[in-house]
């Protein structure tokens, strides 16, 4: 096969065998792969009822047929799983180098099933394969996990392991890869915890054959030709501050999370802001392989209290461990990221925890005394130290690491976290920006930026610039953006290049530019519409398993803090999400039912049999 | 007295009251270099009628100089109209998340 390798690697841990099975290239080819692939999978072999962290949870890792490629930010992968947060299904995506690694060594995808007995690693070398004890790495940090697997295996070998978060079943733990690079949402370190499996380490020299290589490397020519051109002109701003620099967007939109979400400005922004991250801690700019733009932020901090040396952060963590719990001390926040890194966690997930504890001490729902020390807004030391328990499930840790939903709950009061199916939100208030909510309410995994953004539409004004207050025609670009988000993830793309200089300057989003890269790079003759349809398969297939696992429409929610509460000051001020209105339209822009469940029709038309 | 449709910000003074459109200004990140003095927020006199191009044109930013425009927290552009008491905020384009 071009594009795509052909061959997935079944692990499985209870017996400890691992094998190679043959990809179907209609499967492929429907489904793309990365995380259409993953999914495919999880639907056939998957009991969604099943307990996220029992040994008959499986997981993939699953690479795309453009990453390692040489297509502009192909470096990506997903990692699939039922989600130990959200009890739905996962689709955490990392860039870096280990994906390509992955994919050179012979494999699009590895299948992980069952529990071992003792902690063990798993080494793939060009194509050969084997299960290592991992005893003596149990406990261990991700950068140390790190360090010691390469003079293991090969110096050249690309990790992806758990740190202690993981082993611990921290419910928002995460895979990291190449030390720093987190596939971080919902848990999935938690599942691979739950397996015994400690990590994979991959080295790989095979080359990944093209259909057609004179035209990838015209197409790619062409492209990235544009791309320098137009940064010649236009500083590439992701390049400079990095995500980060999103805060001054936010803020003067009125929708920067603070205050666990009562309030859409925050007062210190300026100090936690991307520019300010340029000019303290900055040492260099990181990209992950094959990336022109190169956001990645590689950081140092000398403070002794908060000193440090590692990647990050992004703006999710800026807002989550900053302004939402009123933290202006920016070497905190990144001290607190540093953390999560080391210890494998969501930052997120870990700051909007600790934000929504925050508020549930100031109303006194919480004593400060069940935490073992103050816990007040700013509260720099309490992030980093909480962040650090957390991790480890020490003391208030092991609540903290339940996430925010199941921390409220225990409360009386789980209307105080801001979650979608229990998943903490990223950083866009959807009072000011009406779509995000609706993106929110909708995203197969919760609350999620990644699964369809329409925050470019409606703060970034790209492809095509769309009044963020308004609700009504909202559903058609919010599902384009859905679709075009699970192709831009099945290809092992990045959503930063591809939204911006692959698709049609529209909102109907029409991704030609991958379409002329898939094809050059698998052969597979896709027309626009069937790689549109394999999109919204994807999504459909998703939210099959979704129904399957229990979730309806009163799950498609956000708290009433956004549909109920107007924001009380700034450039968003009086303004509530719309979500109820905007899900009516959405179902039928979907072809679902009014309950939100996709039609027979609409699966048929895809070629979904239940 | 004569009606002077200078739209810099050095030339609000020459304006009477009837003809004034407060605005305020604030730049942030790469555009804070603009300012006209050292304060990076600051409010200008326009009278009525003016829009952000000229605005734009008064504070040097040439029409290469990559900016958001916001209006009272609004994404707006070069044509957009200035209005009595209105915050336009301007800086370098940021995407991602």
């Amino acid at each position: 096969m071009f594009g795509w390798r052909g061959k997935i690697l079944r692990v499985n841990l209870t017996e400890g065998m691992v094998h190679e099975e043959e990809l179907d290239p209609q499967v492929a080819k429907d489904y793309i792969g990365g995380r259409g692939l993953g999914i495919w999978l999880l639907n056939k072999e998957l009991d969604p009822q099943c307990d996220p962290l029992s040994p008959a949870n499986i997981m993939v890792m699953a690479t795309g047929p453009l990453t390692g490629t040489g297509a502009p930010t192909g470096a990506r992968y997903s990692v699939m799983t039922k989600s130990p947060l959200s009890g739905g299904i996962t689709c955490s995506n990392s860039g870096g180098k280990f994906p390509t690694e992955l994919k050179r060594s012979g494999f699009d995808a590895i299948v992980v099933e069952g529990r071992s007995e003792k902690p063990v690693y798993l080494w793939v070398n060009d194509g050969e394969f084997e299960l290592r004890n991992a005893e003596h790495l149990w406990g261990k940090t991700t950068h140390e996990t790190t360090i010691q697997l390469m003079r293991e295996t090969d110096a050249k070998a690309k990790v992806a392991c758990i740190g202690p978060a993981g082993e611990k079943k921290v419910l928002f733990a995460a895979i990291m890869n190449d030390k720093d690079r987190a596939a971080g949402r919902s848990g999935v370190g938690a599942v691979m915890g739950s397996k015994n499996l400690k990590a994979v380490v991959v080295r790989g020299t095979q080359k990944i054959q093209l259909a057609d290589p004179d035209r990838f490397k015209e197409f790619n020519r062409q492209i990235l030709g544009r791309f320098n051109e137009e940064a010649k002109v236009t500083p590439i701003g992701l390049r400079i501050n990095g995500t980060a620099g999103v805060v001054t967007a936010t803020q003067n939109y009125g929708v920067l999370p603070t205050k666990n979400w009562q309030q859409g400005t925050f007062d210190g922004w300026e100090k936690i802001d991307g520019r300010e991250l340029t000019k303290t801690y900055l040492v260099t700019n990181s990209a992950c392989f094959s990336c022109p733009i190169g956001c990645g932020r590689k950081t140092k901090v000398d403070d002794p209290q908060f000193a440090g040396e590692g990647e990050g952060p992004e703006y999710e963590t800026v807002y989550a461990m900053g302004s939402n719990c009123m933290v202006d001390n920016l070497a905190a926040v990144v001290k607190a990221n540093y953390i999560c890194n080391e210890l494998g966690m969501d930052t997120i997930t870990m700051g909007a925890t600790i934000g929504c504890a925050m508020e549930l001490v100031d109303r006194g729902y919480i004593a400060e005394e069940e935490i073992g020390r103050s816990l007040q807004w700013g509260d720099a030391e309490a992030l980093v130290e909480l962040t650090r328990m957390t991790g480890y499930r020490e003391g208030f840790g092991d609540k903290l690491a339940e996430g925010s939903y199941r921390l409220a709950e225990s409360c009386g009061h789980p209307e105080l976290a801001m979650v979608s199916k229990k998943q903490e939100f990223p950083g866009y208030d959807p009072r000011g920006a009406q779509a995000m909510g609706l993106a929110y309410a909708t995203s197969p995994i919760g609350g999620s930026h990644m699964r369809g953004d329409p925050a470019y539409f409606e703060l970034f004004g790209i492809p095509k610039p769309m009044d963020r207050l308004a609700w009504k025609g909202k559903a058609k670009p919010t599902q384009a953006f859905q679709d075009h988000s699970a192709i831009i993830d099945s290809a092992g793309l990045c959503v930063f290049f591809t939204v911006r200089n692959l698709v049609e300057k529209d909102l109907e989003i029409a991704p030609t530019g991958i379409l002329e890269y898939m094809n050059a790079a698998t052969g597979a003759n896709y027309t626009l519409e069937e790689l549109c349809e394999a999109g919204q398969r994807v999504i459909n297939i998703e939210r099959l398993f979704l129904i399957k696992a229990g979730f309806t429409r009163k799950d498609d929610s956000l708290p009433k803090r956004m549909t109920e509460e107007p924001m009380p000051a700034g450039p968003s001020k009086g303004h509530v999400c719309h979500l109820d209105e905007m899900l009516d339209e959405y179902y039928e822009v979907r072809h679902w039912t009014p309950d939100g469940v996709p039609t027979p029709e609409k699966l048929a038309r895809l070629g979904i049999s239940e | 007295m004569a009606f002077l449709r200078r739209r810099s910000w050095q030339g609000w003074e020459s304006l009477s009251d009837s003809q004034k459109m407060r605005v305020n200004v604030k730049l942030y990140s790469e555009l804070k270099r603009y300012a006209p003095g050292e304060d990076t927020v600051f409010m200008l006199e326009y009278p009525p009628g003016s829009t952000v191009g000229d605005l734009l044109d008064a504070l040097k930013i040439s029409a290469e100089v990559p900016r958001f425009i916001l209006i009272d927290g609004m994404l707006s552009d070069e044509n957009s109209p200035l209005t009595e008491g209105c915050t336009v905020v301007l800086f370098t384009p940021v995407c991602g998340g």
